[in-house]
């Protein structure tokens, strides 16, 4: 008797895959669906890719591109344009500013509970004590780093890389740019700022700049410090056990909503992940081997101290 | 009478050394960087990073130039069992290091006709050459290059496996390295083998030949 064979029919799989395909689409739709009609018409000239404007003589250009899916998918999709955009935006040309206002996240979220665990007031006075804060120039506010229009909790990424990469972007976009893309005047540019370090490059693809352009502190990941004031001690903040800004940074686990402690499962940092019983049994083997070495060799001393009385 | 023979060609000797230099330094900064919190701890952790990536991209090149010159000088014959049955010649071996050593009896003959090496010999350095060194050297390339490694191995991060087939490698390497360094003290002197490494020449005493018998019919 012969054995049943598994026979696919690709034929019968293609009403599924065009289900699939049909899907994606209503989802787009649907995602699509909330912005108002209002927001709409805003969006047929803000859709514009390099959509920008002169806000001052040095040169410097605001963009006033809003990319339609970014929007939708930040934690502001659900608002109309007209809810921040209040004033000055009803006719063409607008007479609103040009430059961007003046407003931290907690002059809007002041009392929101949705977002309570954020700590907003704490983040403004984070941010007025970092060195973006103290910026004589032009001190910096939340929406020069988190614009408004795209942004998303860097916490709600499933994978750990995803976050990081999300973390670093908002800094790489100033102090690592692109071919072709100015740098504001002034800024470190950070790959060779961290000549130092090993595979700098890497180093900002695994670990958050904030990790060590922070104070040892939980969550205080706004009071960003400048070169000469962040952690320079590799042990001290990743690389040994005690690995305090690690420990800082990495200890939620998103999925599980739980405190656990990544270095035993996401991240491999050398000094930090230990296997104690793994060096237990080494010790224990290196032990043996030495014992077993200074035995060995003192019977032959002896064996030769008798053959030299004999 | 005493007969010199060159057991150890100048390229076995170079690499030799090398290998032994780098070795020692991969197991000394590598073992600072693992225990970087502990008190005895002396070379600085930034350094000690740069010298371990130094010497292992060095034992690295080290080891396949080695690869290619063993086969291509048929010094891998050394290597190579001439049978899977083992387990008379180790328990030779056994009886004489913890037993016949102390009597100052011969050693056993070596495990193949003409080769350097006895049948542990053969053994261990086949699997430090030809399995540890290739687990250690992959392992630390993905280390030094962390991207290569797999986001994920199951349920863990993708470097935990690497990282601990590393130190794996690292620890019998080490463990190897102890071994190895006193098994050279076994020699006719402590001095013996060490001396034919350095010069590549052995030397040993053989009985003279009988003197031809002038009486004897022609």
């Amino acid at each position: 008797m012969s054995s049943p064979s598994l026979v696919i029919d690709w034929r019968a799989l293609l009403p599924l895959l065009a289900g699939w395909l049909l899907g994606s689409c209503v989802t787009d739709v649907a995602k699509a669906a909330p912005l108002d009609a209002r927001s709409e018409q805003c969006q047929e000239c803000h859709e514009t890719e390099d959509f920008s404007v002169g806000t001052g003589s040095n040169g410097e250009r605001l963009s006033l591109t809003v990319r339609t899916a970014a929007y939708l998918s930040s934690v502001h999709g659900r608002m109309a344009c007209v809810d921040c955009h209040d004033r000055g935006y009803e006719r063409h040309p607008h007479s609103g500013p040009r430059a961007l206002p003046s407003f931290f996240c907690v002059d809007c979220h002041a009392d929101d509970p949705r977002v309570a665990e954020l700590d907003f007031p704490e983040r403004k006075a984070d941010v007025l004590r970092s060195v973006h804060g103290r910026e004589a120039q032009h001190p910096l506010q939340c929406h020069d780093c988190h614009d408004p229009h795209t942004f998303r909790l860097v916490s709600t990424q499933r994978e750990l890389r995803d976050g990081i990469r999300m973390s670093n972007a908002l800094c790489l976009e100033c102090h690592d740019p692109k071919p072709g893309q100015r740098a504001f005047a002034g800024l470190t540019s950070a790959v060779p700022a961290h000549r130092t370090i090993p595979n700098p490059r890497d180093h900002m693809r695994k670990v958050k700049c904030v990790a060590c352009h922070t104070p040892f502190v939980d969550n205080r990941t706004h009071e960003v410090l400048g070169s000469s004031d962040a952690q320079a001690n590799c042990t001290q903040a990743c690389h040994g056990e005690e690995a305090k800004v690690l420990r800082a940074l990495y200890v939620r686990d998103r999925n599980q909503g739980e405190r656990t402690d990544p270095l035993q499962r996401d991240a491999y940092v050398i000094g930090a992940s230990r296997t104690p019983m793994l060096d237990r049994l080494s010790l224990i083997a290196f032990a043996m081997l030495l014992v077993a070495i200074a035995v060995h060799a003192m019977a032959r001393a002896l064996a030769a101290w008798r053959r030299r009385r004999a | 009478m005493l007969v010199s023979e060159e057991v150890n060609p100048r390229w076995i000797r170079l690499w030799h050394g090398g290998q032994a230099a780098l070795f020692l330094g991969l197991v000394i900064t590598g073992v600072n960087m693992h225990y970087v919190n502990e008190d005895w701890v002396f070379v600085p952790f930034a350094l000690a990073i740069k010298l371990h990536n130094g010497c292992g991209v060095l034992s690295a090149l080290l080891w396949a130039g080695f690869v290619w010159k063993n086969r291509s000088s048929g010094n891998v014959r050394h290597y190579l069992p001439n049978d899977l049955d083992l387990s008379s010649k180790l328990s030779a071996l056994g009886r004489y290091y913890l037993v016949d050593m102390f009597r100052r009896q011969a050693p056993p003959p070596p495990s193949v006709e003409g080769s350097k090496f006895n049948a542990v010999q053969q053994l261990v350095y086949l699997v430090v050459m030809y399995v540890l060194l290739p687990v250690s050297t992959l392992t630390g390339m993905v280390l030094l290059f962390p991207l290569l490694a797999p986001q994920r191995a199951l349920r863990w991060g993708g470097l935990w496996p690497v990282a601990l087939g590393h130190l794996g490698a690292g620890y019998l390497l080490s463990m190897f390295l102890v071994f190895h360094i006193y098994l050279a003290t076994t020699g006719e002197r402590v001095s013996t083998l060490y001396r034919e490494m350095l010069t590549g020449v052995r030397t040993s005493t053989v009985p003279p030949p009988p003197e031809e018998d002038s009486s004897r019919p022609q």
